[in-house]
Parts: C-alpha cells; structure tokens; sequence
C-alpha cells in the first residue's frame, strides 16, 4: 500500500482549480476592499474606546520601584556597546516608533499587563533561575496595534520592553533568558510549550530569536509565535509581535523590529 | 517593475501550487480555491512586508491553511448535506481516486493531514515542514509515519468497501 501511496498523492499536483482563478487585479481589488473595511471598521472601534485609549500615548515610561540586592556581575559581561547615561532611565528615543512597524493603521497600545519579574515573551518563572537573576533599575515599554485594543488577540500588535541594568549586570541578565529557553526546551518542565533557537547573535551584543510552540492537549494545531531579546550594553530589549493571519508571529517581521530596536539603543 | 507587476507575477506564478495543496488539507477545491484567493488578497493587503519575506509563498500558504481548515467543519457538513440531497451530476468533480484520497485525508488529525499535505503534495523537506508548522523534524517524521500508516489504512478500507 505504501508503494501505492506516493503516486496517488502525486496525482494531487495535477489538480486543475473547479473555476478559472481570479485575475491578479480582481484580488488586489479584494484585498483593497478588505484594507478599507477593517479600516472602517477600526476607526469606529477607536471612537468607542476613545476613553480607554485617551491617555495612554505611544509609550508608557516608568521607573523601576526600588531594586533589592543584586548578583555579582556575571563574567559573561564583556567590553561591548557603552551607553553613557544613567541606568535608572530609559530615553524615550530608545523605543521603537510607529514608522519602524511598516505599513498598516498601527494605533497605541499599552500592551499587556504583567506581574512576572521579567518581560511578557520570557519563558515563565518556572524555567527561569531563581538565583543570579540581577533587578532592572529601568523599564519603558510600547506597543501598537491594528484595530480594537479591547480584542488585541484578533489584531496584529507588537510590543517592546526596554529594561535597564546596572553596569555588567544585563549580560546576567540576558543569560537568564538564554539558561530558561534552554531548560524549557523539549517541553518537560512545562508540558505543552517548547522554546527553540531560531537565530543566535544577529544584532546587538548578544541576541536571541526564539520560537515558542504551545501543543494544545487536544491535539489540535500548534501554536507558533516568537519572542526576540537583544542585549545592548546595559540595556535587555524584548520584542514580540502577533499576526492573526499567521496565529501567531512572522519571525522575519520580528528579526527586523528586534534589529531595529538594538540600532536605536545603540545610536547607531 | 511596480508592486502591482510583483505581486500579479507571484500570484501567476504560485496559485496552482497553493490551490493543489489547501484542496488536499480540506477535500473540498471550491472551498480550496476560495481560501487560496482570499489569503493572496490578504497578501497583497500587507504587500510592502510580505514580498520581503525570504519566502512569501510560504506565508500565503500558511494563511491560505488557516482559512482553509476554519472552514472546513463547515464544508463538511455542506458535504454531508449534500450527500443527503443526493449526487450532484450537473458539473464534472475529481475522479473518484481523488475523491477517497482527499476523504481519506480528510479523516486524518490536522497536524498529520498537514505534515503530509506539506511534504507529499507540495514537496517540503521534513526540515522546511518544520519550519513551518513550528516543531521539530522528528515530530514532522513520527507525524508522517503516522499519517501514511493511517492513510493506507483508511485507503484499504474505501476500496474493500466498494468490492
């Protein structure tokens, strides 16, 4: 049967479509259409929250409370970028702008809320280490999105969050980023969720493109989506972005943010 | 050459491959053809980003799957309605070894029907299924030998059935 098996799904490549398809101009007119619908349909979403959104800006800035005792200085740290002002503050210039996210209707948005320690995309504390963990002195973040705020799940968004470390301590921390997708890897320490290396040192002082996959018990399609981490002397950026059309992030979309975001901390 | 040009060659130059492989995920070609339309409008919606992808087919034809397989509860149920009104005769359909093959498909779990969609229509390495579906080649490999097995045997099933 096997034997029979592959021609007969070969045979599936000579299929002719039931109906001529659509002239390329008939689709790029259906994709113009639905461009103009959903932005309709956004901008009555806006007024209706303008509440909400009034307030929020295009990025939330705010200082880490009180930072308790920290690690040693790992000896990861080596001479790298050098950022010159003080490490409580994150420059508003060091954030990703609208411009940087390409074309779309982008809108503010404040992005997740979160308790854990560490940025939204990290591997969850349970593959984090608990020790050696060095305390941000700074944080801002952004985001964006197209469409409703209020159904963020349903509308591409992207977000950054920039933390700030003490001199040599962001390499540390950066480190316990790489050590948790490492543990978190094959998916035993938390069923279900898997983290791989996508890409390793592509921009800034060390950098990371993870890919994280969420196994639904029922067996149903994965979920694929991936979270960029880039080190910058001092700094740790995290990126994320989700694409509904995709259920889940476009890796080359997010490489680009993440690059982005390292040269505008860097100054580059 | 415009974005225009750019986009309407691509789309000239990949829709049958796309068509081919969403009507081997879902067993349905209207269904299969409407999805693969709708996913290059979104492509050409979001153009400027797409084209720079290393390989935007691969893009389109992720949105083309999730579109196809959103809707495909509902065409199986139009299927089973329309089993139930009786044989439509009134236009040609895909000979009956292409009709078992893609209700043997059908009747496969999603990632097996996908990973063999991906590697044997549209002729994927295991390592690019990967890439793809987001897991790892190994899983792509037990997901294969899995799917042919159960194929073979749904396959086997169809064709005593009709002796």
């Amino acid at each position: 049967m096997s034997d029979d098996l592959d021609p007969r799904l070969a045979r599936l490549r000579d299929l002719a479509p039931p109906l001529p398809f659509a002239a390329p101009e008939a689709v790029r007119r259906r994709g113009e259409q639905r461009a103009r619908r959903q932005a309709s349909v956004a901008a009555v979403a806006v007024v209706a929250v303008t509440g909400l959104a009034v307030g929020l800006g295009s990025a939330v800035l705010q200082p880490s409370p009180p930072a308790p005792p920290v690690a040693a200085p790992s000896d990861t740290a080596s001479p790298d970028t050098a950022l010159t002002d003080s490490p409580d503050t994150v420059p508003s210039d060091w954030l990703l702008t609208v411009d940087d996210l390409g074309p779309g209707p982008w809108r503010p948005w404040p992005g997740p809320e979160w308790e854990d320690p560490r940025p939204p995309g990290w591997p969850p504390p349970e593959c984090l280490a608990t020790t050696g963990s060095p305390a941000r002195t700074g944080l801002a973040h952004a985001g964006w999105s197209i469409g409703t705020v209020a159904e963020r799940r349903a509308v591409p968004w992207v977000h950054q969050v920039v933390e700030r470390y003490r001199p040599g301590e962001a390499a540390a921390a950066f480190a316990v980023f790489r050590a948790g997708v490492g543990r978190c890897a094959g998916g035993d320490v938390i069923p279900g969720l898997t983290y791989a290396v996508v890409d390793d040192g592509f921009t800034g002082d060390e950098s990371l493109l993870v890919r994280v996959t969420q196994t639904p018990a029922d067996g149903s399609e994965v979920g694929v989506t991936y979270v960029g981490v880039v080190r910058v002397g001092d700094a740790v950026v995290t990126v994320r972005s989700y694409d509904p059309e995709l259920g889940g992030a476009d890796p080359e979309f997010l490489r680009r943010l993440a690059v982005t975001a390292s040269a505008r901390i860097a100054g580059d | 050459m415009t974005d225009a040009d750019a986009f309407d060659e691509f789309y000239r130059g990949s829709r049958l491959r796309l068509f081919q492989a969403v009507y081997a995920m879902c067993g349905d070609a209207a269904e299969a053809q409407d999805a693969v339309q709708e996913a290059y409008a979104r492509a050409w919606q979001r153009w400027s980003r797409v084209e720079r992808y290393r390989d935007p087919e691969a893009w389109v034809r992720t949105v083309a799957r999730r579109i196809a397989i959103s809707r495909w509860r509902k065409a199986r149920n139009r299927l089973i309605a329309h089993q139930r009104a009786g044989e439509d005769t009134t236009s040609p359909g895909p000979d009956p070894d292409t009709v078992a093959l893609t209700r043997a498909l059908a009747q496969l779990p999603t990632a097996q029907r996908i990973a063999i969609v991906l590697h044997h229509v549209v002729g994927l390495s295991v390592a690019e299924v990967a890439v793809e579906t987001g897991v790892a080649a190994g899983t792509v490999k037990a997901r294969l030998s899995r799917g042919r097995r159960a194929l073979a045997a749904l396959l086997m099933e169809t064709e005593d059935s009709h002796v």
